[in-house]
């Protein structure tokens, strides 16, 4: 896990398609998010405040040197993004399997203040978007990448035109159409 | 399914967009025939595109409350903390929260600020020593909040209780006061000056950020909690990533590395940032972004400014400011308008430094004492212009003025504003040749002047520019002592910067016309002829080096007061050519005769007697004679210091020559750590890429071959050799001692074939050394080109090379134990090995 040229390589890999690269760098990724999310602080007002970009930046430093190419960030981010919204899903079913009592494990309280604790109206509302995402996914990958980017790892519209080598003209665009049609999708998925 | 796809989708809306309502139906009403579905989502987002905005953003703030799980109060009104009784809650972090307190006997009125930690276990007051509890609460400073003490809760969360400052954040108040850029630096210099007092007094801070600094109601800035801060004493390695606030965690603490001071001031260079964007930046901003886009950078006014921010947010902490007070003293600079050191590389800082004592207009780039056998490479020449110049003074005065002016506080005019001594130069350089009025024999002043200038900055590219202006000049003036003069001007640059072949040529050209010369002025022929004799010491060529300087010190029939000095820089040659030709005494009366004329002139502690002495030191050392070595190379630090920079190559390379003296002793480790602190500070000033690194890698490599440490020989040895591969110029035998280094390294890795290939190109490039007296690289080269048949198993040719080279080794002058011994190891090596092959 050390190498470097070795994450390196599976990133430019992974995001190049190939899945096999994928599948050794994603828990990788994701592990090292967990981890730091599971011990992070932070307050919300003022200067501190708190986005994702921070865990994702933690585990970028972590895994790869901060002196690798500023390309390696962008290939990086992209993972990273995907791992994040995979974190966030699970927080969000563990919230919903804790509530049906699927929870058993005697909690103390140091422990929970080690986890991620959503909101119940915040998992469920996170649970929705996978669903809005996954289709959205089967219309266009692109887009689902860019909703990775831009809302679960928290980044900037030339962070995510980086990431995912489009202009930032063009993220804009698609982030305004993209977040509207997520917002009705949902509200239709909730009447149904 | 729906019966469209994404991208039909999104053109439609974004064309939406731009129409009004009746637009709209009639567009989408002949845009979406047959695709009633997609019309009707379009419709409904155009509706949403309010809420689906407000929805993210909501959702967003849930998620980062997930995170940041809400905590219940550490304590309540009238519990008893200490001697205290908490009032109220008044603040929470994201790792504390923070409770105003009354003392409970009532003694005093005097509130106080008690801090709870949310983590338990935390290292704070608990796990401190006594002694480390006294310094904190010892801390003090009119910006550092006061600690008065600290312990654990019964619950088990750590406190601390301090001083109660009421004010207004930074943050607050920046956004209230419209700061000037000077009112922020002030602010900033308060700051710096707090965190300088906790360091003196061995505490970190490691939460510096606009969060802990308050303005008090005496419009003093306060700095807070030191509720994170570790002794200096131990060096913090755990994980504290999550006490900290992620905007102004320095890599270390994200890392979970060792922190120190540089953490310190990595998180001062932040806030600096954050004070002249007055806030605005690093709001959910990363830092590794900071400056990659440039607009970042459009809150700094200044590229000073941005040059210390950049030093500050070095990532690796040894390229930061090494204290605060070094950052401080940057602050000042930019504030009463002084050079900066960060800025342009420190060609700004040479050159300010060569303003400053422009009256010794040289800068002496000391010989090196080379490894292996000692030999030197002599950078020894002095630039002439400081003596028996003095008609020139005033002309030059003048330019002297403006070139002060530039880098003054005083320097009236935008044109002067923000330019380095170089700019100025250039806008000089052009200035004189389209300046119709002035005279051509002032214009030829100048640009000898202007010569002079660079040379000794020393920049000697920009130097033979000059000198081709000035051949230009001469041929169109049809003055030709004017074009020799120039001419040997070019081949002086050019042969400082190593271009051997131009330098020759061009000096070939000077020598021919030497009688012509001589006529004109016999002091300058003795310095034209002395430049020769230097061209081939650089070369390592010391027949020929003898051969022109005998000729420029036997030209004085009399020595006149004014030749003194010319006199004395050619003994100063002539000595070092003894020194490479094993002609120590020699080479000593004549180290001491020049050493004896310039004091003579200059006095005991002159800048210009300092490479004399450093020279002679040498020649020391090749006798043996090491207390006399090291007491002349010592003098000569010291007149160094107190007029140079101690990061400098002139110190650096004395400094060097201080660790061979010591490696001549045996002393191969503090040899090797003086050198590796060297380079090491070099590399943080100047960057890796310059002759002298080349120099103290290839010392490095000697040191480290001594002490068996293989590894560490080939990192210096490919060090070195990139920092070869990136120069214009350098004489090519460097190159073959590093190829003769990396042979080592090979015959140590079992690679005889690649060791047997670079031993080849070495004594190619090892030529001029090979003709030296006493020098053992042949022996060198044999023993280990024997060595490496032995590995391939050419067992007779191997044992005859060694045995050859070992005979020539113990009939050789001087030193050679430690060559004897590694070419016995290689015949062990054979018997060793000839049991498993």
């Amino acid at each position: 896990m050390n190498d470097q040229g070795e994450i390196s390589d599976l990133l430019i890999k992974a995001n190049e398609g190939d899945l096999n690269a994928y599948n050794k760098i994603f828990p990788l990724v994701y592990n090292e998010l967990r981890q730091i999310a599971h011990r992070i602080r932070y307050p919300f007002v003022g200067l501190d405040t708190f986005n994702t970009t921070a865990i994702v930046h933690e585990a970028y430093l972590k895994l790869i040197q901060s002196e690798a190419d500023w390309k390696d960030k962008a290939h990086f981010s992209c993972v990273a993004a995907k791992a994040m919204r995979q974190l966030l899903l699970n927080a969000a079913r563990s919230k919903k399997t804790e509530k049906r009592g699927g929870n058993f494990s005697k909690v103390s309280f140091d422990d929970l203040e080690e986890q991620i604790s959503l909101s119940e109206k915040c998992s469920n509302e996170i649970l929705h978007l996978e669903d809005a995402l996954i289709l959205l996914g089967q219309k266009s990958e692109e887009q689902m990448k860019l909703v990775e980017c831009r809302f679960f790892a928290n980044m900037s519209i030339e962070e995510t035109a980086e990431a995912l080598s489009l202009s930032t003209s063009t993220v804009k665009r698609h982030w305004n159409v993209v977040k509207v049609w997520l917002y009705s999708q949902i509200q239709q998925q909730k009447l149904a | 399914m729906e019966n469209y796809s994404w991208e039909e989708l999104s053109k439609l809306y974004d064309a939406c967009l731009s129409l009004s309502d009746p637009e709209r139906e009639i567009f989408l009403s002949e845009n979406t025939e047959g695709k009633p579905e997609l019309r009707s989502r379009i419709k409904e987002m155009l509706s949403q595109t309010k809420e689906s905005e407000g929805y993210f953003k909501d959702l967003m703030k849930d998620i980062a409350e997930g995170f940041g799980a809400n905590m219940p109060d550490l304590a309540k009104p009238g519990d008893i903390v200490k001697n205290y009784r908490i009032i109220e809650k008044i603040g929470a972090g994201g790792s504390s929260q923070v409770f105003v307190a009354e003392r409970v006997d009532g003694q005093f009125d005097k509130k106080v600020a008690v801090k709870i930690f949310k983590k338990k276990g935390l290292g704070t007051f608990d796990d401190k020593s006594e002694n480390e509890k006294q310094f904190l609460a010892s801390l003090s400073h009119p910006s550092i909040a006061h600690i008065f003490d600290g312990g654990t809760l019964e619950n088990g969360h750590p406190y601390i209780i301090m001083e109660l400052v009421e004010g207004k954040t930074l943050q607050v108040y920046l956004k209230e006061r419209n700061l000037t850029q000077k009112e922020c630096l002030n602010i900033f210099s308060e700051v710096c000056s707090s965190v300088r007092e906790a360091h003196n007094n061995l505490i970190l801070h490691l939460d510096i950020k606009p969060g802990n600094l308050v303005v008090d109601k005496s419009q003093r800035i306060k700095l807070l909690d030191f509720g994170i801060s570790q002794s200096l004493k131990q060096n913090m390695s755990d994980n504290t990533f999550s006490k900290l606030t992620f905007n102004f965690a320095a890599p270390e603490q994200l890392q979970g590395r060792i922190l120190s001071v540089q953490t310190d001031i990595y998180q001062l260079g932040l806030l600096l940032y954050y004070l002249l964007s007055r806030g605005q930046i690093l709001e959910g901003q990363e830092q590794t972004n900071l400056f990659l886009n440039g607009n970042d950078s459009k809150f700094i006014p200044s590229e000073e400014l941005l040059s210390i921010i950049k030093k500050c947010l070095q990532s690796k902490p040894e390229n930061r400011y090494q204290s605060v007070d070094q950052l401080l003293i940057d602050i000042y600079n930019y504030l009463q308008n002084y050079p900066v050191s960060t800025f342009s590389k420190s060609r700004f800082y040479i050159a300010r430094k060569y303003v400053q004592r422009n009256s010794v207009a040289t800068l002496l780039l000391s010989l090196v004492f080379l490894s292996l056998i000692g030999g030197t490479i002599v950078s020894l020449r002095q630039a002439q212009i400081a003596n028996a110049e003095k008609e020139k003074a005033e002309k030059t005065a003048e330019f002297i003025k403006d070139l002060f002016i530039s880098t003054s506080p005083l320097a009236e005019g935008e044109n002067y504003k923000d330019l380095s001594v170089f700019d100025f130069l250039e806008i000089k350089k052009t200035l004189l040749f389209n300046e119709k009025s002035i005279t051509v024999e002032n214009k030829w002043e100048l640009l000898n002047l202007l010569f002079e200038t660079y040379i000794n900055l020393p920049e000697a590219d920009q130097a033979a520019e000059v000198a081709s202006n000035m051949i230009n000049l001469a041929i169109e003036e049809d003055n030709s002592l004017w074009i020799l003069m120039s001419t040997h001007k070019k081949a002086l640059a050019h042969s400082m910067s190593y271009n051997f072949e131009i330098a020759d040529s061009l000096y070939n050209n000077v020598y021919m016309n030497m009688g012509e010369l001589m006529e004109y002025n016999k002091q300058y022929a003795i310095q034209a002829l002395s430049d020769i004799g230097l061209n081939f010491i650089l070369q390592r060529n010391f027949d020929s080096a003898e051969f022109y300087l005998n000729e420029a010190i036997s030209l004085p029939n009399q020595i006149q007061e004014e030749d003194l000095v010319i006199i004395s820089t050619a003994y100063h040659y002539y000595s070092q050519v003894k020194r490479g030709l094993g002609e120590v005494d020699t080479a000593l009366f004549y180290a001491t005769k020049a050493l004896e004329y310039k004091v003579q002139k200059y006095g005991l502690s002159d800048l210009r007697i300092s490479s004399d002495l450093s020279d002679r030191a040498a020649i020391y050392a090749d006798m043996k004679r090491y207390s006399d070595a090291e007491a002349d190379l010592l003098n000569a630090i010291k007149i160094d210091l107190s007029v140079l920079d101690s990061s400098g190559v002139t110190v650096v390379m004395k400094l060097a020559n201080y660790a061979t003296l010591l490696s001549y002793q045996k002393k191969y480790n503090k040899a090797a750590e003086l050198t590796e602190h060297l380079l090491k500070l070099r590399k943080e000033r100047y960057g890796i890429y310059s002759f002298d690194n080349a120099f103290l890698c290839l010392n490095l490599t000697k040191y480290y071959s001594a002490l068996n440490k293989y590894d560490l020989v080939d990192k210096n040895t490919s060090m070195g050799l990139q920092i070869l591969d990136s120069l214009k110029g350098y004489p090519p035998y460097i190159k073959g001692l590093f190829l003769l280094s990396k042979s080592l390294v090979e015959i140590k890795g079992q690679k005889p074939k690649e060791a047997l290939n670079h031993l080849e190109e070495s004594q190619y490039l090892l030529t001029p050394l090979l003709n030296t007296p006493n020098n053992v690289y042949q022996e060198i080269i044999d023993y280990r080109r024997g060595g490496a048949f032995l590995q391939q198993g050419q067992i007779q040719e191997g044992e005859e090379l060694i045995n050859n080279a070992i005979t020539r080794l113990k009939d050789k002058e001087g030193d050679n134990d430690i060559f004897i011994k590694e070419a016995e190891g290689y015949l062990n090596y054979l018997k060793t090995n000839s049991f498993t092959n």
